[in-house]
């Protein structure tokens, strides 16, 4: 009860995150949104997790979970990395650009 | 011997503070020489200063690929019409690297490639010789180039060629970058056989054998070129 509880708190906390947010695709923004939705259903109804499980071909309702945590799990690592990426790129931009404005020159250019 | 102002030697130079004085002065006699200091530790910038560089510093390590690229910037700005990439460590000879330069110029070429296969490599591990040779198939196969040597820091680079390419692997994998690139952009390039000396100095500083493999990880997943 109490687990359930946390969960579908979790679950609303992310849908109410997700209604607020700018995303990047409208559709990645419904696809959350959708998602934490059916969270909160599903946290109150397992049994149906587990027909939809058996509906698309895999044994159990739990197991469905963890494929798909770690599913998305591995999409948020990817784009973690390619944002990193990207504020690498923006940072050796900044360093370029300052280490050539305050470059020093020796007293006899070239000796 | 008189010096030319046209020509500019890049060094990137990250913790090389015991060698860098005495590798720019065996430049500064023939050409300009800006080292970028990659965000040392100890005092590599006042080194290369003292030895007669003009020194760019990044004030936070940003790697190798990322440093040539800013001394490249910086020479075209103080109007080179010609760009040597060098080593910090003295693994390259300087009267090659000038033997380069003017067969850029005599053959109007975008770029010279220095090869250590075509030329001699004084003490250099096996193992090495192993990985740079796989990097030299590697390198045939993804642009095309039948080069001999694939990883060899020595480079010269026309005004023109060196404002076309533009490095944005900011760690070791911009060797196989430039490569790409010059196969890309079409540029009219030869090797020229050089002397690549492994000095106990060089080793130590040099790249370990297992930085191929996060080279090889930059090149599948950190290019956007």
């Amino acid at each position: 009860m109490i687990v359930s509880l946390v969960a579908s708190a979790l679950f609303l906390f992310v849908l109410s995150v997700a209604a607020v947010r700018k995303f990047t695709f409208f559709g990645l923004k419904l696809a959350v949104m959708l998602f934490a939705a059916a969270g909160v259903y599903f946290v109150w109804n397992p049994d149906q997790m587990t027909w939809l499980a058996r509906l698309v071909g895999v044994g159990r309702g739990a197991d469905l979970v963890t494929y798909a945590t770690t599913l998305i799990l591995f999409l948020t690592v990817v784009a973690a990395i390619m944002r990193e990426r990207r504020s690498n790129d923006v940072l050796t931009l900044l360093v370029r650009r300052l280490a050539i404005q305050q470059a020093r020159f020796p007293d006899a250019p070239g000796g | 011997m008189t010096r030319d102002d046209t020509l500019w030697f890049v060094i990137a130079a990250y913790n090389e503070g015991p060698m860098i004085a005495e590798v720019v002065r065996g430049v500064t006699p023939h050409a300009r020489v800006v080292v970028v200091d990659d965000g040392s530790a100890d005092d590599t910038g006042d080194q290369a200063l003292a030895g007669g560089a003009c020194v760019a510093t990044h004030l936070v390590n940003r790697g190798q690929g990322a440093a040539l690229q800013t001394g490249i910037d910086f020479a075209l700005a103080q109007g080179a019409t010609h760009v040597v990439t060098f080593d910090a460590d003295g693994q390259h000879d300087v009267g090659e690297a000038l033997e380069m330069v003017a067969r850029c110029r005599a053959e109007d070429l975008d770029a010279v490639l220095g090869s250590r296969f075509l030329g001699t490599t004084v003490n250099m591990p096996a193992l090495r010789r192993l990985v740079i040779k796989a990097a030299v198939v590697f390198t045939r196969l993804t642009t095309g180039l039948k080069l001999t040597d694939a990883h060899n820091g020595l480079r010269v680079l026309s005004r023109e060629a060196a404002r076309k390419i533009r490095i944005r692997q900011d760690r070791m994998a911009h060797a196989s970058e430039i490569l790409s690139q010059i196969a890309r952009l079409g540029l009219n390039w030869r090797e020229h056989p050089v002397t690549i000396t492994y000095s106990e100095y060089s080793l130590a500083k040099g790249q370990k054998i297992s930085n191929s493999v996060r080279i090889l990880e930059d090149i599948l997943f950190g290019a956007r070129s």
